[in-house]
């Protein structure tokens, strides 16, 4: 048996083929497994598009691994997830539109910046909306509070903190940067603070937010690339072959019609199927865009924009 | 033939549960495998045929509810019933 570690959880393997081991090399550990999964011969045997048994064993453990996921809030997606700077960007499509294309013009244009951790089959953690109480003392000075209901994102980087709560500011009053603000008082639960604007706008007095983090697995498309990390889910672009770049921001409606496709739904099991529909909706709501685009840096300044405009 | 059709009854013939799924709707059973995808008035009609009904009372259902022409919603149903007999859903 192997022990590995993906989307934060440790699982067991029992493998007859040292083919499973080679391709989770990146995610061994020796902690206790949460699950152990074995295989048999039945579930060997829905994997029999691959001809030789090492491949197959390594997928239909992949299945299991994503079936188990589900009901943990996690979502295996059909996509090329890349962060840069930590910051994560999605790219969808039907197979064959250019993802990883997309994603190899990324990492042309911004070198080390770059972080490829997924180029198929990334894995999202969907967590619960995050209430976060925002409290609008006076037009230029609020309060963010992380409220009782609210519950650190699975891995890092989503615990309520002072540069999240800035980000969420400046979203909410419509500014660019976080240097336009001035921090009165600061604590884990709460940020205190007055904007050098005074804002246009009245808050309102509750945002939910879905936080999303994606992570790497050895399951990763014919290239193997990935690495074992995760970051923030920022923005999900779709991708369209076009003759020229365009950019939009698709509606959750539309999103769900896309992500219907790419998303895993188990077919043979029902209470797993509502389960990955729920996830689905969620990730909906999220920031999604429609990327008509060319092979060309033209359409990485599109998709980079997106981004920028969700860090 | 046409007038047989107008009055016979339908129904479908497995249950489905109806998710609003990210502004959509989705149709689900665990009887049948795999996901079906709704518009707000085909949500409707598949609500109407969890139980024996005929054409025209779900086009009256339709008319009723939506301020479209009838024979915009007529399309719209029939599109429906097609799709839904070609998955061989619908018992009529």
């Amino acid at each position: 048996m192997i022990k590995i570690k993906v989307a934060g959880h440790v699982f067991g393997l029992e493998n007859k083929y040292d083919f499973v081991r080679f391709m989770c090399r990146g995610y061994l550990c020796d902690d206790v497994p949460e699950v152990v999964f074995t295989l048999s011969d039945s579930e060997l045997a829905a994997f029999d598009n691959f001809n030789k048994p090492e491949v197959r064993e390594f997928y239909a453990l992949h299945g299991k691994i994503a079936n188990w996921l589900l009901p943990h809030d996690t979502l295996l997606f059909h996509g090329s997830f890349l962060a840069l700077n930590g910051e994560g960007i999605l790219f969808t499509a039907p197979s064959g539109t250019g993802k990883s294309t997309h994603a190899r013009l990324w990492r042309e244009r911004f070198g080390d910046r770059v972080t490829m951790i997924n180029d198929d089959k990334p894995l999202i953690a969907i967590n619960k909306p995050r209430i976060t109480q925002i409290t609008q003392i006076e037009n230029d000075r609020l309060i963010l509070n992380n409220g009782q209901n609210a519950r650190p994102a699975h891995g890092a980087g989503f615990d309520f903190n002072k540069q999240e709560s800035l980000k969420l500011a400046s979203r909410v009053l419509d500014m660019k940067t976080e240097d336009r603000f001035k921090i009165n008082q600061f604590s884990d639960t709460f940020v205190d603070f007055v904007s050098e604007n005074k804002s246009e706008k009245s808050v309102k007095s509750v945002v939910e937010e879905n936080s999303c983090v994606v992570y790497g697995s050895p399951w990763c498309g014919k290239e193997g690339i990935n690495s074992n990390t995760s970051a923030p889910l920022r923005c999900i672009v779709v991708l369209r072959q076009a003759a020229e770049n365009t950019i939009r921001r698709l509606m959750p409606k539309e999103a769900t019609a896309q992500f219907l496709y790419q998303a895993l739904i188990p077919n043979d099991d029902f209470a797993l199927r509502l389960k990955a529909l729920d996830l689905i909706g969620r990730l909906a709501q999220l920031p999604v865009y429609e990327l008509g685009c060319t092979i060309s840096q033209e359409a990485v300044d599109l998709s980079y924009k997106a981004l920028q405009t969700h860090e | 033939m046409l007038e047989k059709r107008t009055t016979s009854h339908m129904k479908l013939n497995k249950e489905f549960q109806i998710l609003p799924i990210g502004d959509l709707f989705c149709a689900a059973s665990p009887e049948y495998q795999g996901v079906i995808r709704l518009s707000e008035s085909g949500a409707h009609i598949f609500n109407l045929l969890s139980e024996d009904t005929t054409k025209a009372a779900i086009l009256d259902a339709l008319c009723a509810r939506y301020d479209a022409p009838r024979e915009t919603l007529e399309a719209d149903m029939k599109e429906i019933l097609n799709q839904l007999r070609e998955a061989e859903l619908l018992d009529e």
